[in-house]
């Protein structure tokens, strides 16, 4: 699968975030695009989202630019149990020939050790994205970074979290608009001489 | 459309010799019976969240009990046409093994590369594979087939199944072996698929919580400083070249002062 443009820019990104020089994310990315080419011959792509601190990243993977319009089913499974990755995790799968996913579906349920009625059968038609690439990075590099700030006022990581959440509530915003409320606010009361 | 090749110097006849018959059918339906039961197991086969490993050693253990004769069964899967996963539902099936892959010759890479069975009845004699043979006669393993592991027009690898008499496997052997093949490479490529899928989701998660880190520290030098989150970032590596370490290595060790501080204030107060 030929994996370029945005797509292999954030992987490599991530890739360099690893620091593990025998990891790389494209060529997971390819191998699994590979193997459930082997698996399902009319699959197209997928979405995999993972929900980190409340904020969900999706990492699409289309076969090219036409996919959305030629998806005729999908199967979507939730992450949670395998990964202790948080409520809201999951892997949705795209393919081109109804009916794709049955056999499939009922192996990954299986190995997941999920019910059958977890996995969700054409509820997914639509990807999450258009075009191949990574989407919520920035929100998810946005929190941390607000983390930090208030990590450096005294608070621990788990206060810094729930203070975020607070503030999100009482202003009744999302998560990530309050995360650059903070950054915001931080490059406009700088503590000179405290680096 | 995979041919059998049958090497060793004598053939076992699959006719019955006369007044037979009975003990044939009798053994035909236990085989059956034994193919049906192993083919319900590899249906039922990832039950218990099986890894890719665990579930290759259980269809080589559902093999055995399906291909009659048989003394022990592995499977190898291919990586860029190399051996890389490699199970055994016994302990001299890797021995074997070892010999096949250590010397680069053998019925697993016959079968594998040529997309058809293998058979051998006499591997000490068999001219097939001069070099394997002998050593893995030497061993006490005698017999094999080697089936491939089919996906499309590509090939996952391949099933060896080994026994330790000569001639132990006879064309029913084998027929029953390829029926076996075809919802094995089936439950293999899906189990490979997911299993990627889980490496992928996995490897996503830690680059994720490594980036955290290095956020996080960024969060610490702007709140000092003000900048902005790509200054931030321009001074973590002037920081890292000047201490000639690794960007993530000056984040945790900003990050871990940091908490420390909170945390000792916590205590403080």
């Amino acid at each position: 699968m030929d994996i370029s443009g945005s797509l292999a820019a954030e992987l490599k990104t991530l890739t360099d975030a690893l620091g593990r020089p025998s990891t790389d994310l494209t060529d997971s990315v390819r191998k699994l695009a590979d193997g459930l080419r082997f698996a399902v011959p009319s699959w197209l792509g997928l979405t995999l989202t993972l929900v980190l601190n409340g904020l969900p990243l999706a990492l699409t993977v289309l076969d090219d630019g036409m996919t959305p319009r030629r998806i005729a089913t999908s199967a979507a499974m939730p992450l949670t149990p395998v990964h202790g990755a948080e409520h809201g995790s999951s892997i949705v799968f795209y393919a081109g020939t109804s009916g794709a996913f049955v056999d499939f579906a009922a192996d990954a349920a299986y190995a997941l050790g999920l019910e059958l009625d977890d996995v969700a059968l054409d509820q997914h038609l639509t990807p999450a994205s258009r075009t191949s690439g990574v989407t919520g990075l920035a929100d998810i590099a946005g929190l941390n970074q607000a983390i930090g700030i208030l990590v450096d006022h005294g608070h621990t990581p788990d206060e810094a979290q729930a203070e975020l959440r607070r503030l999100a509530r009482h202003a009744r915003t999302s998560l990530s608009a309050t995360a650059q409320l903070v950054i915001h606010s931080a490059s406009q009361h700088s503590r000179p001489g405290a680096l | 459309m995979t041919e059998t090749t049958t090497s060793g110097a004598s053939e076992r006849p699959d006719a019955p010799p006369p007044g037979d018959e009975p003990d044939r059918a009798d053994r035909a339906a236990a085989d059956d019976a034994d193919l049906r039961e192993s083919l319900a197991d590899l249906s039922r086969l990832a039950t218990g969240r099986l890894d890719l490993r665990a579930m290759l050693t259980h269809v080589a253990e559902f093999a055995v009990r399906a291909i009659p004769g048989a003394d022990g069964a592995g499977l190898t899967l291919l990586e860029n046409d190399r051996a890389d996963t490699i199970v055994a539902s016994a302990d001299f099936v890797r021995e074997v093994d070892a010999v096949q892959y250590g010397i680069g010759e053998g019925p697993c890479i016959t079968a594998a590369a040529e997309r058809r069975t293998v058979r051998s009845a006499h591997l000490g004699r068999d001219p097939s594979w001069p070099r394997f043979g002998p050593r893995v006669s030497r061993l006490g393993v005698h017999s094999v087939v080697s089936l491939p592991l089919l996906a499309g027009d590509g090939v996952l690898g391949a099933m060896n199944v080994y026994a330790r008499t000569e001639d132990a496997f006879d064309a029913r052997a084998v027929e029953l072996g390829e029926l076996f093949a075809v919802p094995a490479a089936i439950s293999v490529q899906n189990a490979q698929a997911l299993a990627q899928a889980q490496r992928l989701a996995t490897q996503l998660q830690s680059a994720l919580t490594h980036r955290a880190a290095i956020d996080q520290a960024l969060g610490i030098l702007m709140s000092r400083s003000g900048c902005s989150p790509a200054e931030a970032f321009d001074k973590l590596r002037v920081m890292s070249q000047t201490q000639n370490r690794k960007a993530s290595a000056v984040a945790q060790q900003l990050l871990d002062e940091a908490v420390a501080r909170a945390r000792a204030r916590h205590s403080a107060d």
